[in-house]
């Protein structure tokens, strides 16, 4: 199983936790709110659309509204294969991280 | 303003894979509502420009990733099609490529016509000075013209003599004929001929100086510096070498090996004469009137040369055009033309069949169609798609004609004898004139497939039913009838053009040219002609010997004559040859009235013989014993010759009065010799002359070399249309070769069923071909008045020339139409003997 870049887990993971509600404005808005760095347009649809494309995300064409001048909106869901690659990426930082707590690094950053 | 900046939407619209626009630009005019609600129209805006311009590098990737994916399935299924149909695709891309090689090789050829004697700087405003009276323009005029105009007329800022002759040169122990240009001192800087060594203003200063070529030079000198070295001329002319200038260049009308002055050679006496023997060229000033200047020449060689009266035109013949176009006769530039006609019509034979078989082929993937539109791809994906396959073939034919090209020059290059390079890096004009002609083939043969298939509804072309045939028929059907009209077109002129050249060859004279030999005599000879003939005639394989003072194929000398009942202020001017005795018996020549010159009449040089052109212009009756006279010579005609045509037949019979002054210097010798032992004989007459004239070896020719170089245009026209259409006939066969097969692969049912029901093979064959059949014969019908059009307007260039007989149509299109059965029935045979039960087992 391919290992996942940050971007791409931190959007899946935007696409899970946002359920019905996932499309390209909401998972902006949420990575932007979690990680208080200011992420582009591109920066988003890009890895969204090739995680589309590498079969990690399905998607469904909602209604169009007036705010968005008449365009319909396009739903992102997480597939089996997503859950999998999510499950297999936490294994993985779990495993990394598994030697090293938050409270360890904090004493370690003092030293130096 | 509710929605974002249009022209950012505008980028972002293009920059986006077109399924994803919509969702997009939809999340980012919410956003951008967001915002505006929030911190105004202004820092919205901003906002909005930010994230597009911060965007463009991660969206630029992606599209181009699609792009890439995209074209590489293309590109994929191009391929795979092509392996899948190997034949048709070979065929197709071989017929375009032999077409676009026809093509760049005859565009070369114009290419270098077109080209000549542009490379002078100041070719502009040099022009040749043509002198005409009654017997048309020559271009020889007096040598005490230049320096005259040179003297009077302020526009005419130089001038220069030009005349090549075959000097016998000697350095050491180097000896060689060489054509010398003897040129006034001016000629090097009116024209451009780039100098390696000495100085183009000086250079020819002194008169005893020459200027070399490179090729030249090394002849002599090897690699020793030439500057300062002495050259010996005719064994008694010394000139110092003190120059070297760059070989001329092989679009230059001016061909020559060195160039002298003429004054050491003549004696600066007689360029001060007006006898009309060189050529001479003008510069003029850049806003001088060519036409006052014309008028102020012949005024100035009225007024020197008293034998002159009022009837003289002078005309200046821009340098440009003196390689393209000729005094009299045809202009070669027709060459120019026929040879461009030749490669439109191979290259639009060669891209009907591309369009042919491209569409033929394209109708086989309409199932392919059908499930790219299933599967979402639109018209225009379908339309680029079919667009860029047939260009990319097209590309790939551009390449394997440029490789034929290659292996094909130095053959094409001896056939219309020159010296073309082929460079497409060098040759702007040439690189991107072809990429062009790739791209337009491509999209021409691939428009048909790419608008037509891609407007099909993809169910209707998924149901097996569906069917293209019948209405695509309509335009392969015109394509087919075009392209072949184009080969009977081209058939019907080379075999016109052939019989007109074996005309010219049978055609009788009215003398006879073989074995005769010609000998060029220089002066240092012609004192000598008597001795030299009676030892020539010692010999008994030598028949006749006799001398002129130019070959009966080349009289261009005139001047006045008079006869009893011209008119006092009528001014004529025939041509003239001085001739020995002997002369029309060495050329067979007939006597219509009177008799030849002969030893018994010791009068006979006052004597005139005229020919039957010259006496229809006098108008006797009984011309034996009238009075003729030629300057002011007075005297009676003994005989009157048959015509003969001594120029080419392009042109009529000229008038020519034939005069005998014994003791004049001939310069031409003619050597009549048995025809069993030639090669001995040529020994003979050269050991002859070299025993009595030590020192100036000739090279003796057959008459009949120089009657075949009259005709070199033709000749070479002859084979170069040949070879072409030729070549046209192979790709139009090509193409139907694939189309029968196409076809034929199209209704293996049909013919199965047919087959299951009984017919013959014979009736199978005869379904199959009569389409095809049909089209040649309308095509035919077609070819033919535009054939005799054509050729009908090429032949009034002859002066005399055949008939365009029926024969040439039937034969045309009876081999058109045996080409055509011999391709089809190769196909239709296979299909018609196929077993009935492969074809129909398969469903």
């Amino acid at each position: 199983m391919k290992i996942l870049s940050k971007p791409e887990e931190l959007i899946l993971l935007a696409v899970f936790s946002l359920k019905d509600n996932a499309y390209g404005v909401t998972i902006r808005k949420h990575i932007i709110e979690k990680t208080g760095v200011n992420w582009t347009i591109g920066a988003v649809y890009v890895p969204l659309n090739r995680l589309s494309r590498d079969g990690y995300l399905e998607t469904t064409i909602g209604e169009p509204t007036p705010e968005r001048g008449g365009k319909r909106k396009k739903f992102y869901s997480l597939t089996h294969r997503g859950l999998k690659a999510l499950a297999f990426t936490k294994q993985i930082n779990d495993s990394m991280w598994s030697r090293l707590s938050t409270v360890d690094l904090a004493g370690l950053m003092d030293k130096g | 303003m509710r929605t974002p900046p249009r022209l950012s939407e505008w980028i972002l619209y293009h920059l986006l894979e077109k399924e994803e626009r919509e969702f997009i630009i939809g999340d980012l005019r919410e956003i951008y509502g967001q915002v505006r609600d929030s911190s105004g129209n202004l820092k919205a805006k901003i906002w909005y420009w930010g994230q597009i311009v911060r965007s463009i590098r991660p969206f630029l990737n992606n599209l181009i990733y699609w792009r890439i994916c995209m074209f590489t399935n293309y590109l994929k299924l191009a391929m795979r099609h092509m392996r899948r149909h190997w034949g048709y695709s070979l065929i197709n891309i071989l017929g375009l490529a032999i077409g676009m090689a026809c093509c760049i090789l005859i565009f070369l050829w114009v290419q270098h016509e077109l080209s000549y004697d542009r490379f002078h700087e100041k070719a502009d405003n040099l022009y040749l000075i043509t002198v005409s009276g009654e017997q048309g323009i020559g271009t020889s005029s007096p040598w005490a013209l230049v320096p005259a105009l040179k003297n009077d007329f302020p526009e005419i800022l130089k001038g220069s003599w030009y005349g090549v002759f075959p000097l016998l040169t000697r350095y050491e122990n180097k000896s060689f004929f060489e054509d010398v240009a003897l040129v006034d001192n001016e000629f090097l800087d009116m024209f451009t001929f780039p100098f390696i060594k000495g100085n183009p203003e000086y250079a020819l200063e002194d008169l005893n100086s020459v200027v070399l070529t490179e090729q030249a030079a090394a002849r002599y000198f090897g690699s020793e510096d030439p500057i300062g070295k002495v050259i010996q001329f005719e064994n008694q002319v010394d000139l110092q070498v003190t120059g070297v200038i760059e070989d001329v260049p092989s679009n230059s009308h001016m061909e020559f090996d060195l160039v002298a002055s003429p004054i050491p050679f003549i004696g600066e006496a007689r360029t001060r004469t007006w006898s009309r023997d060189v050529s001479s060229y003008v510069l003029l000033q850049s806003q001088a009137d060519p036409v006052e200047v014309e008028n102020k020449i012949s005024e100035t060689i009225i007024k020197y040369d008293k034998r002159y009266n009022t009837k003289l035109y002078v005309a200046l013949f821009p340098l440009k055009k003196v390689h393209l176009y000729s005094f009299y006769g045809t202009d070669p530039v027709i060459y120019v033309y026929v040879f461009s006609a030749i490669a439109v019509i191979v290259l639009l034979i060669a891209c009907i069949n591309f369009m042919n078989l491209t569409t033929a082929r394209s109708s086989i993937r309409i199932n392919e169609i059908g499930i790219r539109k299933v599967c979402g791809g639109d018209r225009k994906d379908l339309i680029k798609q079919f667009l860029g396959e047939s260009m990319g073939l097209a590309l790939m034919a551009l390449i394997g004609a440029v490789v034929m090209v290659c292996f094909l020059l130095p053959g094409f290059n001896s056939l219309a004898a020159k010296q073309l390079e082929f460079n497409i890096f060098n040759n702007g004009i040439l690189l991107v004139g072809l990429v062009l002609l790739a791209v337009f083939v491509g999209l021409v043969a691939g428009s048909y497939p790419a608008l037509y298939f891609s407007s099909f509804q993809p169910d209707r072309v998924l149901k097996s039913t569906f069917q293209t045939r019948s209405s695509r028929s309509g335009l392969r059907k015109t394509l087919i009838v075009s392209q072949f009209t184009a080969s009977i077109l081209l058939i019907i002129a080379t075999v016109t053009i052939y019989r007109q050249i074996q005309y010219i060859r049978s055609k009788d004279l009215g003398f006879s040219k073989d074995q005769i030999l010609v000998v060029q005599a220089r002066q240092q000879l012609r004192t000598n002609y008597n001795i030299v003939k009676e030892r020539l005639l010692a010999n008994p394989d030598v028949l006749q010997v006799s001398a002129a003072s130019s070959i009966p194929l080349n009289v261009n000398t005139n001047n006045p004559v008079y006869w009893e009942g011209r008119g006092p202020d009528s001014y004529v001017r025939m041509n003239f040859v001085c001739v020995d005795y002997d002369y029309f018996e060495t050329f067979d020549m007939k006597m219509s009235y009177g008799r030849s010159f002969s030893r018994e009449y010791p009068t006979d040089q006052e004597n005139y013989i005229i020919n039957e052109a010259a006496l229809k212009l006098t108008g006797y009756q009984d011309p034996i014993g009238k009075m003729f006279s030629m300057w002011e010579d007075e005297g009676t005609i003994v005989g009157v010759v048959k015509d003969f045509h001594g120029t080419s037949l392009h042109n009529d019979i000229r008038p020519i009065v034939f005069v005998m002054y014994q003791n004049l210097p001939y310069s031409n010798w003619f050597i009549k010799i048995r025809g069993s032992r030639i090669a001995e004989s040529m020994d003979f007459v050269k050991k002859t002359i070299a025993a009595v004239v030590p020192g100036y070896p000739v090279e003796p020719e057959f008459l009949d070399e120089h009657f075949q170089r009259q005709y070199i245009n033709e000749d070479r026209l002859g084979k170069i249309l040949t070879s072409f259409t030729g070549l046209a006939i192979f790709i139009s066969c090509l193409g139907l070769f694939g189309l029968v097969a196409f076809m034929a692969a199209r209704r293996s049912k049909e013919i199965a069923i047919r087959k299951v029901l009984g017919a013959s093979i014979w009736s199978v064959m005869r379904i199959l071909s009569r389409e095809f059949i049909v089209l040649v014969v309308l095509a035919n019908i077609i070819a033919w008045p535009l054939g005799l059009f054509v050729m009908s307007r090429w032949m009034r260039n002859f002066s005399y020339h055949t008939s365009i007989g029926l024969g040439v149509f039937i034969a045309a299109g009876t081999v058109a139409l045996a080409i055509t059965l011999l391709t089809v029935s190769y196909q239709t045979f296979r299909a018609a003997t196929a077993n009935p039960a492969d074809r129909l087992r398969n469903e």
